[in-house]
C-alpha cells in the first residue's frame, strides 16, 4: 500500500481548529441546538465582495485547503479530491424555497450554481488556477474514505501532492428534518441516546515523498460496506494491520466515533474488550458532532496527536497519556453500513 | 504490468428506450426522443421539451418486480432498470457480483423525491419526513441500487455534475488498470427534476425546441433523463470468467478547466487538458468518432470545438452529439454516451447530429448528419461538466 506523507492539514469545526495557536485550548459549548462550527475571518483569505456571495460551506473548503496549500509556494497539487455527504445545503435549501415560493417564476441562478456537489472544489481549483485533476465523492459515510482512498491510488500514479478532504454543513433545515426522521436529536435534549448533528471541513496536503514539511504519515486506509458481523470488522482492522506491515502491539492508540447512539456505540464498546483492550482509546464527535464526512476531521485529530506527539485529554475515553504516539489508528462507522479504518503514523 | 480494462457488459435506459437493443434501434433511425414531458410535473411542461424516459414511477417498479410500496427515487428506479441489464449482458454470476465494485455517478441523487415534499415541510404541515427525505443525498441512490443488484462490494459515488459518470468508468478504470479490483460496474443515473430544471432555466440555457448541438443557430440545450453501466473487468478476470468483450477502456483523462464556474472557457482548456491527457494514457490511436458533450449552448459547443481543433488540428475525426437524440442526462451523460460509443465500435456505425441546418464554422470538418457505415476502432467520448470539471474516454475494439 502506498505511504502518504501529510504535509499540512487544516480543519474547521465546532471547536477552536482552524487558528493553530489556540488549537482545542477549552471546550466551547455549543449554544444552539447542534454543533456549528467556529469559523474564521474570511477576509483574510477572500477579497471581501467575493466573501460576501460565496456560500459558508464552499468558505470553509476554500480558508482549509488555502492553509494546505501554503507549503507549496503558490504551485497547485496534481489533483484535488473532496468528500462531501450532502454537499451544498444552504444553496440547495435556497433554490428549493424560491421554486417554491415564486412557483417556479424567474429565478437567480446564483443559488443554483452554488448547490452542485462539485463546486467546493471547483473553487478550489479556480482561485489557486489549479488545472489538474478534480472529484468529489458524495457516497454517504464513505464520501471522505473514497477521497482518501483515490489520493492515495494518485499519489501511487506518480503525483507528487495531492489535496483531499472531508466536507459537510448543516442547515438549521436538516436538523429539523433529521431530528423528525429520528436519525438525531437536539444538542441539549438529553432525553434520547441518539446522535448530535455537526459539521466542518478538515483538509489534508498529502505528498508521495517525505520532507521537512511532513507531519504524520497515513499508512493505510479500508473500507467495509455493511458487513455481516463483528467479526469481519475484526478483520479489516487486521487485514489492514498485515498490508501495512504494522503489528497490532504497534499501536499506541485508537481514536474511534462514539457518537452518544447506543446502537451506534455498541460495536466501538464491543473492540474496546477484544482487540483494543490495552489500547489508549479516544473520542472525536463531542467535538465535531456526527456528519458523513466526521472520519476526516477524525483522521485530522490523529494526524495533529502524532505531529504534535500531544494527545488531547478531552477527547480520551479510557487508558493512559502515551508518551509516544508512534502508530494511531482512527476506526469509524456511519449507521452501521459504513465502516472504515485508517492507519497513521509518525514520520 | 498495468492491467488491460474490458468492457464486459452494458445497459441503458433512456429516452429512446429501456435497453441497450432499443437505443441502438433509434439511433439507427434517428428517432430523437426529445417531446414535451409526460411525468415530471413542472409549470413548464407544456413550453419546454425533455428527453424523458417514457415510463412511470410505477411502471418501472413493475418492470424491475419491486413489490415494494416505499417511495424509490426515480433516479434510483432508473439506476436498478439499467444496472441490471449490465449484469445480465456481462454474465456475471451473484457470487461473483458479492465482490463486485459498484461506482455510481449522479447529480441530484434522490430530488425528484425531495422537492415534491419541499412546499409542505416549509409551510409545516404533516408528513411522512423519512419517506419525503432519507433518499435525498446522492449515496443513497447507489446504495439502493447495489442493494437491489446483490453487489456487496464497496461502493463509491461521484457527483461532479455533467461528467459524474463519466469519471465513475474513469475511477473503476484506473482501480481495475492497478490491480486493485477486479470487477467493477460504472456509471450513473439522473432523473429530471424541477430543480435542475428551474436552474438550467435560470441560466439561460435552455432551448423550447429540440436543441441542435453544433448548429450555427443553436439556442441551447434540453434536459434529459437515464441512467446506464458498463461492467468493466480486468483482462485476467475476463479471461477467467471466458466473457464476452464489447470494448477496451484505453484512455481517460480529467481536467479541471479553472475559468468560471458554470461557463467553459473560450479556449476550451479544460476540454483539451482532458482529451491531451486520455491520448496520452491510450497510446494516441487514430480517433475514428469522437462522442462530443455537445450540449447545444452558445458556450459549450463553440468551446467544445476549439479544443477540438486545438488537439487535431486539420485531421478532425467524424464527430457529433448524441445529446439531440437523448437530451442532457446530467450525471448519467458521460455513461450514457460511452454505451453509444461502444455500441458504434461494435456495429461500425456513428451516429448523427440530429437538426443541424447551418453548422458552425469553427472545425474544418462538418458533423456527421447521417447515420453512416464506417470502421470504427477508436471512439472518444466527451463530458464536461458545471464547476470546470472535464473528463474524456477512450473506447477501442
Amino acid at each position: 500500500m502506498m505511504r502518504a506523507y501529510i504535509n499540512a492539514t487544516s480543519a474547521i469545526s465546532p471547536q477552536s481548529t482552524f487558528d493553530v495557536d489556540n488549537y482545542i485550548e477549552e471546550l466551547i459549548p455549543s449554544e444552539i441546538d447542534y454543533l456549528k462550527a467556529i469559523e474564521p475571518n474570511y477576509r483574510d483569505f477572500l477579497d471581501p465582495k467575493m466573501a460576501r456571495r460565496m456560500a459558508r460551506i464552499i468558505k470553509m473548503g476554500v480558508a482549509t485547503s488555502n492553509k494546505c496549500l501554503e507549503s507549496l509556494a503558490g504551485n497547485t497539487p496534481g489533483a484535488i479530491i473532496l468528500g462531501t455527504g450532502l454537499g451544498c445545503l444552504q444553496d440547495t435549501a435556497k433554490f428549493l424555497k424560491d421554486i417554491v415560493e415564486t412557483e417556479e417564476g424567474l429565478l437567480s441562478p446564483t443559488a443554483f450554481i452554488q448547490s452542485t456537489h462539485n463546486t467546493i472544489a471547483g473553487q478550489i481549483a479556480l482561485l489557486i488556477g489549479c488545472t489538474s485533476h478534480n472529484f468529489t465523492y458524495a457516497n454517504r459515510g464513505f464520501s471522505f474514505e473514497n477521497a482518501l482512498g483515490d489520493a492515495l491510488l494518485h499519489l501511487e500514479e506518480g503525483n507528487d501532492y495531492v489535496l483531499v478532504g472531508g466536507i459537510d454543513e448543516v442547515i438549521p433545515e436538516t436538523n429539523s428534518i433529521l431530528k423528525k426522521i429520528g436519525c438525531t436529536q437536539g444538542n441539549n435534549d438529553k432525553s434520547k441516546e441518539l446522535p448530535v448533528l455537526g459539521e466542518g471541513a478538515a483538509m489534508f496536503l498529502l505528498s508521495s515523498n517525505e520532507n521537512e514539511e511532513s507531519l504524520a504519515v497515513v499508512e493505510g486506509v479500508k473500507t467495509l460496506f455493511k458487513p455481516n458481523n463483528q467479526d469481519e470488522v475484526i478483520e479489516s482492522i487486521f487485514n489492514l494491520l498485515i498490508e501495512t506491515e504494522v503489528d497490532m502491539n504497534q499501536v499506541d492508540g485508537v481514536l474511534m466515533g462514539y457518537n452518544n447512539s447506543k446502537k451506534d456505540d455498541a460495536i466501538y464498546d464491543k473492540l474496546v474488550t477484544s482487540i483494543f483492550e490495552d489500547k489508549s482509546i479516544y473520542q472525536f464527535k463531542h467535538i465535531s458532532g456526527e456528519y458523513f464526512t466526521a472520519n476526516a476531521f477524525g483522521c485530522h485529530i490523529a494526524a495533529k496527536m502524532i505531529a504534535n506527539q500531544k494527545e488531547y485529554p478531552e477527547m480520551l475515553v479510557k487508558g493512559n497519556t502515551t508518551n509516544i504516539i508512534n502508530y494511531m489508528l482512527v476506526y469509524n462507522h456511519f449507521n452501521a453500513d459504513y465502516h472504515s479504518v485508517t492507519l497513521l503514523s509518525k514520520c | 504490468m498495468a492491467e488491460r480494462v474490458y468492457v464486459s457488459g452494458w445497459g441503458i435506459i433512456s429516452a429512446l428506450g429501456n435497453n441497450v437493443e432499443e437505443n441502438l434501434y433509434a439511433l439507427k433511425n434517428k428517432k430523437s426522443g426529445i417531446a414535451h414531458p409526460e411525468f415530471l410535473h413542472t409549470n413548464y411542461a407544456k413550453q419546454k421539451v425533455f428527453g424523458e424516459v417514457k415510463h412511470s414511477n410505477d411502471e418501472l417498479k413493475i418492470q424491475l418486480g419491486l413489490k415494494t410500496s416505499k417511495t424509490v427515487s426515480r433516479t434510483a428506479l432508473l439506476g436498478m432498470v439499467a444496472a441490471k441489464e449490465s449484469i445480465e449482458t456481462s454474465g456475471l454470476s451473484s457470487h461473483e457480483l458479492k465482490s463486485t465494485l459498484f461506482f455510481n455517478g449522479t447529480s441530484v441523487g434522490g430530488m425528484d423525491i425531495s422537492e415534491r415534499n419541499y412546499k409542505v415541510f416549509l409551510d409545516n404541515e404533516k408528513l411522512d419526513y423519512k419517506s419525503s427525505f432519507s433518499g435525498h443525498d446522492c449515496g443513497h441512490s447507489t446504495e439502493s441500487i447495489a442493494n437491489f443488484i446483490g453487489s456487496k462490494g464497496e461502493t463509491s459515488t461521484i457527483s461532479t455534475a455533467c461528467s459524474s459518470s463519466a469519471n465513475t468508468i474513469m475511477q473503476a478504470g484506473r482501480m481495475i488498470k492497478a490491480g486493485k479490483a477486479e470487477i467493477a460496474i460504472a456509471g450513473g443515473t439522473d432523473a429530471l427534476s424541477v430543480f435542475t430544471l428551474n436552474g438550467f432555466n435560470s441560466l439561460k440555457i435552455l432551448d423550447d425546441n429540440p436543441c441542435k448541438p453544433f448548429d450555427e443557430n443553436r439556442k441551447g440545450l434540453n434536459l434529459g433523463e437515464g441512467a446506464a453501466y458498463l461492467v468493466l473487468e480486468s483482462e485476467s478476470s475476463v479471461n477467467r470468467r471466458g466473457a464476452k468483450i464489447l470494448g477496451e477502456l484505453i484512455g481517460y483523462g480529467n481536467a479541471n478547466d479553472a475559468y468560471h464556474q458554470t461557463a467553459s472557457s473560450p479556449e476550451g482548456t479544460g476540454a483539451l487538458n482532458a482529451m491531451k491527457k486520455a491520448m496520452n494514457i491510450a497510446g494516441n490511436p487514430a480517433i475514428d468518432y469522437i462522442n462530443a458533450h455537445g450540449t447545444g449552448t452558445g458556450n459549450n459547443d463553440m468551446s467544445e470545438s476549439i479544443a477540438i481543433k486545438s488537439l487535431f488540428q486539420e485531421n478532425i475525426p467524424n464527430y457529433s452529439s448524441t445529446k439531440s437524440y437523448t437530451g442532457h442526462t446530467l450525471g448519467a451523460a458521460g455513461a450514457i454516451e460511452a454505451v453509444f460509443s461502444l455500441l458504434s465500435i461494435n456495429n461500425n456505425v456513428v451516429f448523427p447530429c440530429l437538426r443541424v441546418d447551418s453548422p458552425m464554422d469553427i472545425l474544418p470538418k462538418l458533423p456527421i448528419f447521417n447515420v453512416n457505415d464506417q470502421e470504427v476502432n477508436c471512439v472518444m467520448s466527451n463530458s464536461l461538466g458545471f464547476g470546470g470539471n472535464c473528463s474524456t474516454l477512450i473506447f477501442r475494439k
